[in-house]
């Protein structure tokens, strides 16, 4: 017997006339997401999108794979019947019978899209109630709350038949791409891989920026980076991510600026360098990991002052009314939180100040950063940049 | 690469691999089994006992060979700790964590451990033991070299002391960072058990041995199929136990070149403003600990390892704690800027005198 994997989508569907593009997106990132080895082909066919593996293909890992794709609401293993009412009864409930253990109700959808099909829609449910009866005597019927809702499909070459129980969550959100592209500032940290999570579940593709301070910073939390990057890239699929040598920079602030202010004019220039690869990259917004209150640098007047620094995009902070338990919460689920935690330097523990100001004022600050120029040390951030692609 | 980490891990050497990847084809049997593969694989392992019983003076029914040197330690301090003979177990507060651990569990099953501090030269004075070691002593453990600073401990007039205070106490002695490098006399210097690895004598990982003195009872914490006088059960590691046995007879006389080779890198090093030799006289010749005043260990670490020289920040086996090393805070020195260099007898002086060059620059660059 054959076995499809259906694919359901959510919110795309709401898109009216832009529905096809959506589809097309996600069609798009499900063959990313399933290459070659993967044995499984991606078709698209009456507004239904399903994937068939091949024979003795693996079936979880291709599941475990799209539950990766954004866009995707649920994942349904299907039996595939030829289109005769008696072999789909039979061998469908047949097909059933494993899922139907775990429960003890049920009903019977079902949806004719072949209106030619001899059966309608309340007789087809009426027969496989009936035949899913015969085959598993311990189940009862029950319209208003079933415990699984078993489902015939007749399309136009093949029926198929899957039970509720049978499916899984896929993440959410909109496919990847079709939000337009954006620059998450990476650091080795907790909060920004969830920060590019979240964004990229909106559907936008993401590309990155990190900044490491050799000496001070190891290759092993360079390498820690990466690592998140591309646990990232499992999500997104692959990306470019920028990496600046930052230790002058920071030895120049340090050496010339007011301690107080260390840390924001180190994260004012990230901005800027940020901003600069952004456009570059033709991002169109940065994210940031930035969580309201949660450390000196990130109060409401730190992050205003930070924010002054970019001159033309929106910054998105989609943690900033987070608390650090939920985004800890979400960093175990998509699976970046036992590598954030590895115990290595990042650039911006560094050199903090003893007394970081909590409330600090542009003007003050502007003044500390005339220090230095500013100017300077962004464009040679900027050219000294490198970048690879993760996936 | 320069590679300065030998007391982390040393490089194997070329005829212990060709000797393990043979032992592995040659001998693939079971020493416990009966038939013929089992008995040449008897013979083998018999040989190899010899043959490292004979680089560490010590008769081979001496030799118990296990998986390395935390697993002789573990056997040695959990299985020579004996609550009748006595509750004080006296070691040093600079012993490696194989040893500390073990003491940790100890005082929870209601031993009273004494941990000896070390003077500023990284030695536990003899005068502290000749303090501690008294009539309810059970056990005394010390390292004969400490594997962050290369101190030599007193561990060869321990045994007369106890032999006043504490005539049923057991000597142990970890001995991972001595054996093959400075001169050991177990059985001169009366030691009980002394714990070596083969991966810090150019052998292969996962293999070790416990010298236990003949007549000394143990109650080993390694359970099973009683192989090795039941101290440690488990089918023998026989191509790792042929490939120590090698390792140890190959190690040879190093020490002299070993200490020329340190001679030359602590000039290089000392002569760099802010430097100190964490340490003193009594040292191994395969250790040079040093502290750069006003930079991290990490970033020394980070800035060498960019211009290929190879160091650790006190020990590898606390790589992932922080808050600097034990044993240079019991010494009282700058720990949080202690680098460790460990050498071996494939250094060359022309390596010496680069790595010195790359701490000089590394030290003048970043310091702040």
């Amino acid at each position: 017997m054959k076995e499809i994997i259906l694919i359901k989508y959510g919110e795309i569907i709401l898109k009216g006339l832009n529905r096809g593009r959506f589809e097309d997106l996600l069609v798009r990132n499900i063959k990313k997401a399933l290459p070659k080895e993967c044995r499984a082909d991606v078709r698209k066919s009456q507004a239904i999108t399903y994937v068939e593996p091949a024979e003795g293909a693996d079936v979880d890992e291709i599941i475990s794979r799209l539950q990766k794709v954004f866009g995707i609401v649920f994942i349904a293993r299907a039996g595939v019947f030829p289109k005769d009412m008696d072999v789909i009864l039979k061998d469908g409930a047949e097909y059933l019978a494993p899922y139907m253990e775990t429960v003890d109700t049920f009903k019977v959808e079902a949806k004719r899209s072949d209106k030619k099909f001899p059966f309608d829609s309340p007789a087809i449910s009426r027969e496989m109630g009936a035949a899913t009866l015969r085959r598993c005597p311990h189940l009862k019927v029950n319209v208003t709350e079933p415990d699984t809702v078993v489902r015939v499909e007749i399309r136009d070459s093949e029926a198929y038949v899957y039970a509720d129980v049978a499916r899984v969550s896929g993440p959410g959100g909109m496919p990847t791409g079709s939000n337009g592209r954006a620059t998450l500032l990476l650091s080795g940290g907790i909060d920004s891989p969830v920060a590019g999570y979240m964004m990229a579940k909106r559907g936008v593709e993401l590309n990155a920026v990190h900044f490491f301070s050799p000496p001070y910073t190891s290759d092993l939390a360079k390498d820690k980076v990466i690592e998140l990057g591309r646990i990232l890239a499992g999500y997104t699929g692959k990306y470019s991510l920028y990496i600046v040598p930052f230790t002058e920079q920071q030895l120049a602030i340090r050496d010339n600026c007011p301690e107080e202010h260390l840390t924001l004019i180190m994260r004012r220039m990230m901005m800027m360098v940020a901003e600069r690869l952004a456009k570059r990259s033709g991002s169109l917004a940065l994210i940031t990991g930035e969580s309201l209150g949660q450390v000196a640098s990130q109060t409401i007047h730190a992050l205003g002052v930070t924010n002054e620094a970019v001159k033309d995009l929106p910054v998105f902070r989609p943690l900033v009314g987070m608390d650090k338990d939920e985004i800890v919460t979400l960093a175990r689920k998509i699976g970046t939180f036992e590598t954030s935690i590895l115990p290595y330097e990042d650039c911006c523990t560094v050199f903090v100040p003893r007394h970081p100001t909590t409330k600090p004022t542009l003007d003050k600050l502007l003044e500390s950063q005339s220090k230095i120029d500013m100017e300077y040390w962004v464009e040679k951030a900027v050219g000294e940049a490198e970048w690879i692609v993760l996936e | 690469m320069i590679y300065l980490d030998n007391s982390a891990t040393t490089f194997p050497a070329p005829e212990v691999v060709r000797e393990v990847a043979e032992t592995m084809t040659l001998f693939p049997g079971n020493p416990s089994s009966r038939h013929r593969f089992g008995a040449e694989a008897a013979k083998k392992l018999a040989g190899c006992r010899e043959r490292l019983a004979a680089v560490m003076g010590v008769l081979p029914e001496e030799v118990c060979f296990t998986s390395g040197g935390t697993e002789s330690d573990n056997i040695a301090v959990l299985g020579g700790a004996n609550i009748k003979k006595g509750r004080r177990i006296v070691t040093t507060a600079v012993e490696h964590p194989a040893v500390l651990e073990c003491m940790k569990r100890l005082e929870g099953q209601g031993f009273e451990v004494l941990y000896l501090a070390p003077d500023p030269d990284g030695v536990v004075p003899l005068s502290a033991f000749r303090e501690a070691i008294n009539a309810d002593t059970c056990l005394v453990s010390v390292m004969t070299v400490n594997n962050e600073t290369g101190a030599i401990m007193p561990v060869d007039k321990l045994k007369p002391i106890m032999a006043k205070a504490a005539p049923r106490a057991l000597l142990h002695t970890d001995a991972v960072q001595a054996f093959g490098h400075v001169p050991v006399h177990f059985a001169r210097w009366g030691v009980d058990m002394a714990s070596v690895s083969g991966h810090k004598l150019h052998g292969p990982r996962g293999v070790g041995a416990l010298y236990v003195r003949k007549g000394t009872v143990l109650r080993t914490p390694v359970l099973g199929g009683g192989q090795e006088k039941g101290l440690r059960s488990g089918t023998e590691n026989l191509p790792g136990i042929a490939g120590l046995a090698l390792a140890a007879e190959l190690m040879g006389r190093g020490a002299e070149r070993a200490a020329e080779l340190k001679a030359r890198l602590m000039e290089g090093l000392l002569s760099i403003s802010g430097a100190v030799h964490n340490g003193g006289a009594n040292e191994s010749p395969y250790i040079l600990n040093v502290s750069f005043e006003g930079i991290r260990s990490e970033v020394m670490l980070n800035a060498l390892n960019a211009a290929g020289v190879c160091v650790s920040s006190g020990s590898a086996c606390a790589g992932a704690k922080s808050g600097g090393s034990h044993v240079l805070k019991a010494m009282g020195a700058m720990a949080d800027s202690a680098v460790r260099f460990s050498l071996s007898r494939y250094n060359t002086a022309a390596e010496i005198d680069a790595a010195a060059a790359a701490a000089r620059s590394a030290a003048e660059k970043w310091r702040r």
